[in-house]
């Protein structure tokens, strides 16, 4: 299943930008219903705390509301906001200590478009969970960005501030770790270790 | 190409679920490497089906709120009492539109008013400052408190050392995303910081006032700042061939600051 990556509007979201940015707030507020949820998902992934994520999400905004004459027109606003939600990670991960929280029983199923969470997909999920958030930051995010989000390398590159190769780099070497410590859990569920297909 | 070499291709795909031409002809003879694509799919898969919790607060539909009923949506600044110095300038700025910068504008000027108002004993000026909800703002506050319970004048200027720090740091982060003009306040303040606050404390250490020992701990401090503040202009002037034209000035400006700060601090240890 590939997750179907947000259809573009791009006059729609060009228009909220421009209305935006001449002081229209409904504009930036169409643009915070598009943003939020997929900034807050993203920055839970890098801090593992609902509550730091959904503070970060709403620094990022507020400091996007207050930068959004700067944005340039045309440009890619989802990435710039992320941004902004990753310099604010980076600062805070700066000064306060980050604790690693496990797979909460009551964890909400993301919305896939209807696909079904299996018992042994849902104990694979739990221990890549884990073996995600083992991951160094800079994999992480790019690995994220890459398959949550289904943004470009180039995407992926402006948001983390590196360049595509190294963006593409990262998300290789993010699967590269999980591929090794996730091996029994990729397995299709049913099929052992040494089946041929 | 050999099963490695192929392996290495599918997880460096944007996504292994769609193999190119090139790769699926030797996946279709190669049962290794099938498996190794079926894994590679399915990790992909799966972790885009990594549940999220929801979030605890309800902060998105304050945001939402306000921006559709007209509110202003600020970054509530410090209550700043009266200072004898900064007082004026301050009001100034929390008049000015409230972004976050005008926040920090607040918040910097705080701790160098506050600075400028202990009484002898070292006694914190009356008033409370409310810490804001940012992260920012809550490491200036911090700084800020520090000062106010800070004995010793090294341990002032260690404070007046991390405050630059974080305002360097905070400019690197913001030269992206900030307009050229909040990006200059914040090139101005670290400019204020290093020369009335770190230089000046600096001046009130003169060696000939100091035992030996607190001559050499001063050297040390001193030397140690010094290197911090090269540290902040070298990694700020990286930085300046990164940006947008219009951030570079406010950019080389902090490099500036914390080059003549530096050399200050460097004389003033040697001459100690």
């Amino acid at each position: 299943m590939i997750r179907e990556t947000d259809p573009t509007l791009p006059n729609e979201e060009a228009e909220w930008i421009r209305a935006a940015q001449s002081g229209d707030r409904d504009g930036f507020n169409r643009l915070v219903e598009r943003y939020w949820d997929r900034l807050y998902r993203w920055l839970y992934r890098m801090t593992r705390d609902r509550h730091t994520a959904e503070d970060l999400t709403q620094e990022t905004f507020l400091k996007a509301l207050g930068a959004v004459q700067s944005f340039r027109p045309g440009s890619n606003f989802r990435a710039w906001v992320f941004r902004i939600g990753h310099n604010n990670f980076v600062n805070q991960k700066r000064s306060e200590r980050r604790t690693k929280h496990q797979l909460p029983e009551d964890a909400a199923a993301p919305d896939v478009g209807g696909v079904e969470i299996t018992t042994e997909n849902r104990e694979a999920l739990e221990v890549i969970h884990q073996a995600v958030a083992d991951l160094p930051d800079d994999f992480r995010s790019a690995l994220l960005l890459r398959v949550e989000e289904g943004l470009s390398f180039r995407e992926v590159a402006k948001i983390l501030g590196t360049t595509e190769e190294t963006a593409r780099w990262r998300v290789f070497k993010a699967r590269q770790k999980l591929m090794k410590v996730l091996s029994p859990e990729l397995l299709p569920p049913g099929a052992t270790a040494g089946e041929t297909t | 190409m050999n099963c490695q070499s192929i392996q290495n291709k599918i997880l460096i795909l944007p996504d292994p679920r769609v193999l190119p031409d090139a790769l699926r002809d030797h996946i279709a003879g190669c049962e290794v490497c099938q498996t190794w694509a079926k894994q590679a799919a399915r990790l992909d898969t799966l972790l885009q089906q990594l549940p999220v919790p929801p979030a605890p607060g309800n902060k998105k539909a304050t945001v939402v709120d306000d921006l559709t009923r007209g509110n202003p949506v600020i970054i509530r600044p410090l209550a700043i009492p009266a200072r004898k110095s900064f007082a004026g300038s301050a009001l100034k700025f929390l008049d000015q539109n409230k972004t976050v910068i005008g926040g920090l504008a607040a918040a910097v000027l705080v701790v160098l008013g506050g600075w400028s108002l202990l009484t002898p004993s070292g006694t914190p000026p009356v008033g409370v400052a409310e810490t804001p909800e940012h992260p920012f703002l809550k490491m200036i506050v911090q700084r800020d408190l520090a000062l106010a319970k800070a004995k010793k004048p090294v341990e002032r200027l260690q404070i007046f050392g991390g405050l630059a720090e974080d305002l360097s740091t905070e400019a690197r982060s913001l030269a992206r995303v900030a307009s050229p003009e909040e990006l200059w306040d914040v090139a101005q303040w670290f400019d204020n910081v290093v020369k009335d606050g770190v230089v000046n404390q600096a001046r009130n250490m003169p060696a000939d006032t100091l035992t030996l020992s607190a001559q050499r701990e001063r050297k040390t401090e001193l030397d140690a700042l010094a290197g911090k503040l090269s540290d902040m202009a070298a990694k700020t002037e990286k930085m300046t061939g990164e940006v947008p034209p219009d951030a570079k000035a406010a950019l080389q400006k902090i490099v500036d600051s914390a080059r003549a700060g530096e050399k200050k601090l460097r004389e003033m240890a040697n001459a100690g």
